[in-house]
């Protein structure tokens, strides 16, 4: 559901600190954006959201577009708070939680919805571990970000050529691992 | 068929066509299943942060939404920059003006002093060139010089003499035998007379202040002045009877 021509409207209130603007849009962008923090495989994908957010409210007086551009810019925001968050992990490595305290403060849903979710992320992490950075960008943005070619190539900044190559050789790359049995769909 | 075409497709959520458009639908939705479209768990913390910032911006004057130029320009402050900083002073010990006006005195007393020690200053130290005339008889030289200033004492004699006096005044004779290796030294030293005159003159009177009078070296300089040359002239009659002594001996 886009906000489509009320996205006006709720930009101009939301720049004025109207509580409902932030509502609207923060309720309209933030599941694509949190889907694709937790697939770039980040230690806290909401915190990178919420500080997403963050620089949008302070930032947002120099926004100039429609609803298709702000959701661009909002994955822009996002992309490179994930790539401080590459940065800072090669700079300071962690020790890995134990797995006891990871069940404490796992998720309490659904156990079998939680495990066949788990199966398919293992299954699309060793996919996606064939792929450049690049590559592995630009597949999810269009999957996950449902952003166009011209969008990404906003977000990534590049030409809309070279994102549409990264496409063609991500696609081949899926393919080459799912056919060599690296992966059973 | 491009390859690009088919994923366009699927992207759209068409139904594949060949065996490998399904395997490629097949991980799209597996893409999908892994990482659904769900709100964040800190959805309620990330608004209030949201909102209070938004407000934030809003209640300190600043318009969230700035305006495209600056053609009004600046509003200027009711209080502005200092025009003039006050100039810092590095060195904490001179912030006061009595502590300047100290360290003012104490870098000319160094500056007078350190010139005084090396006689630098008009009028001061033990330097040939001090103004005063030495008059040199010229009876004194004579041909037999060696012989009229052998008896000349040294200073060196006179001063063993002061610090040793019950031995010289016991014995005339090792006096004379003192007096007579000096004639040696001094017969040596005869050519150098004339033109060390001033020199020997004071070392003469100063040898004579320590022996004879010990007064005398409290005196200030001005009286210094004269004594020596008082005194060299005293040391020039004085070598000239031990040179008639010598001869007598």
């Amino acid at each position: 559901m886009a906000l489509g021509e009320s996205f006006d409207g709720v930009l101009e209130a939301a720049r004025v600190g109207a509580e409902w603007a932030w509502r609207a849009l923060y309720s309209e962008t933030a599941p694509a954006l949190l889907r694709y923090a937790r697939a770039s495989q980040i230690p806290d994908p909401e915190d990178v959201v919420g500080d997403a957010f963050l620089r949008v409210v302070s930032h947002l007086a120099s926004f100039e577009g429609d609803e298709r551009g702000f959701r661009a810019w909002l994955f822009t925001l996002t992309r490179n708070r994930i790539m401080d968050e590459h940065r800072k992990r090669v700079r300071r490595r962690t020790e890995p939680l134990p797995v006891e305290v990871l069940v404490e403060i796992g998720d309490r849903g659904d156990v079998e919805v939680e495990a066949m979710r788990a199966l398919a992320e293992d299954r699309v992490r060793l996919v996606l571990g064939r792929l450049t950075p690049d590559q592995r960008d630009v597949l999810l943005l269009r999957i996950l970000g449902g952003l166009t070619i011209e969008e990404i190539a906003t977000v990534v900044r590049k030409r809309t050529g070279a994102v549409k190559a990264l496409q063609a050789r991500g696609i081949a790359a899926v393919r080459d691992g799912i056919e060599q049995g690296a992966v059973t769909l | 068929m491009d390859p690009d075409d088919g994923f366009e497709r699927l992207l759209r959520g068409e139904t594949p066509e060949s065996p490998d458009e399904r395997m490629l639908d097949l991980f799209l939705q597996d893409v999908r299943g892994a990482f659904p479209a769900e709100p964040p768990r800190a959805r309620e913390a990330h608004l209030d942060g949201i909102v209070r910032a938004a407000r934030l911006l809003a209640d300190k004057g600043e318009p969230v939404a700035r305006p495209a130029s600056n053609a009004d320009g600046r509003v200027p402050h009711a209080s502005g920059l200092p025009k003039r900083r006050r100039m810092t002073v590095k060195v904490r010990v001179l912030r006061s003006m009595t502590a300047k006006v100290i360290a003012g005195l104490v870098v000319l007393m160094s500056m007078f002093g350190g010139l005084a020690f090396a006689g630098a200053l008009p009028g001061t130290g033990d330097s040939g060139d001090d103004g005063t005339e030495v008059v040199v008889p010229q009876d004194v030289v004579t041909d037999d010089q060696g012989d009229d200033v052998a008896e000349a004492p040294e200073a060196d004699d006179v001063e063993d003499e002061a610090e040793e006096p019950a031995d010289d005044e016991g014995s005339e004779d090792s006096e004379s035998d003192d007096q007579g290796e000096d004639a040696d030294d001094q017969g040596e030293d005869a050519d150098d007379q004339g033109e060390d005159a001033d020199d020997q003159g004071e070392d003469e009177s100063e040898s004579e202040d320590d022996s004879q009078d010990e007064s005398e070296d409290e005196s200030e300089d001005d009286s210094q002045d004269e004594s020596e040359s008082e005194s060299e002239d005293d040391s020039q009659d004085e070598s000239v009877d031990g040179g008639d002594q010598g001869e007598d001996d």
